[in-house]
């Protein structure tokens, strides 16, 4: 069997109705995963659906900084499709604010969705009644988390803790030979995330942005790719690690 | 508002030191008119004035008087 097929797999992903975690849907559906994706939008999460191969996949319609409701999705996606073998964590909220006007609420709400709902999603998907033994569980985390940006103290905080988690869930998860990883992508171009950024860019910085992408800013796809790898039977002896896809920016 | 109470708003929130500023100041010449700074006058805009602006508008302005004009001179008493 070709190792980095996702055939049998059953896949959860957060923040499918957009950007990278719209693509990871896509292409896991296309290497054989069931999938269920949840966001907040109903139509963009049905755009998604319409945009996936295969049958079987379920939406979840949720908000996700609401953590207490994570355990329900959960529960109601195992119950429809089954226990999950993987699971992609691509929501994020993104606040490019100066650190004078940083106050508490703003980096809270980026933790929320981009830290804390991610972890309360393995919290459960560790149970054994909701997930497979040797499933691979992937926190989309960015460049931001090793490289700072002006404007970014939230979002690059956040965005560490993820690189710090994943390697604190992966050696307690490992009895069950259950694997989590980062990736960190760079700047993903025609997302919702980046078209934000934008309007923020200064002429320079935007150029000097694009410039440090060494083979240009990335797609979607690029990041999905990555994850189906870690998430399939090819990266079983990967764990507690952070997969960069960033086009050279961190090389530089 | 009236317009010096406006300045000195602006000087405040940039935190701007030891330069004059009046309605004819090139925002490009002030050394706080950064991307960081820009966000901080968005900040003023939306607090003071309930305006919100993008980063394309404060891209464009030249002057405060710009500022002034995009926010809305009829906010100034003595404009």
């Amino acid at each position: 069997m070709n190792p980095f097929s996702l055939e049998n797999k059953h896949i959860l992903i957060t923040g499918a109705s957009s950007g990278i975690g719209r693509q990871c849907a896509i292409t896991c559906s296309y290497f054989g995963a069931k999938v269920t994706i949840t966001g907040r939008n109903k139509h963009e999460l049905e755009q998604t659906l319409s945009d996936m191969s295969g049958g079987n996949h379920q939406i979840i319609i949720a908000d996700i900084s609401k953590i207490d409701n994570i355990e329900d999705i959960v529960n109601e996606s195992v119950s429809v499709n089954g226990k999950f073998d993987g699971f992609i964590h691509s929501a994020g909220i993104e606040v490019t604010l100066p650190l004078k006007m940083h106050k508490n609420k703003i980096i809270d709400d980026q933790m929320r969705v981009n830290v804390y709902a991610g972890i309360e999603f393995i919290r459960n998907l560790s149970l054994k009644k909701y997930s497979n033994d040797y499933s691979s569980f992937i926190l989309i985390s960015s460049i931001r988390g090793m490289v700072g940006a002006p404007g970014q103290l939230g979002y690059c905080t956040s965005k560490g803790a993820l690189l710090a988690a994943v390697k604190s869930l992966a050696t307690e998860l490992a009895k069950r030979n259950i694997r989590v990883n980062a990736i960190s992508p760079g700047q993903v171009e025609n997302t919702a995330m980046t078209e934000h950024m934008l309007n923020e860019f200064s002429d320079i910085s935007l150029q000097k942005n694009k410039e440090s992408h060494l083979l240009g800013w990335l797609t979607a796809d690029d990041v999905a790719n990555g994850a189906v790898y870690l998430l399939s039977n090819a990266a079983k002896k990967i764990t507690g690690t952070n997969l960069i896809i960033d086009s050279g920016f961190t090389a530089v | 508002m009236k317009t010096q109470e406006f300045i000195n708003l602006f000087i405040d929130e940039l935190e701007i030191e030891n330069k004059e500023i009046t309605p004819s100041t090139e925002l490009s010449s002030l050394e706080e008119w950064t991307s960081m700074g820009m966000m901080i006058a968005i900040g003023l805009a939306a607090d003071n004035f309930n305006v919100v602006l993008k980063g394309n508008d404060l891209k464009k302005m030249r002057t405060v008087k710009d500022f002034m004009e995009e926010v809305g001179l009829e906010k100034f008493e003595d404009e």
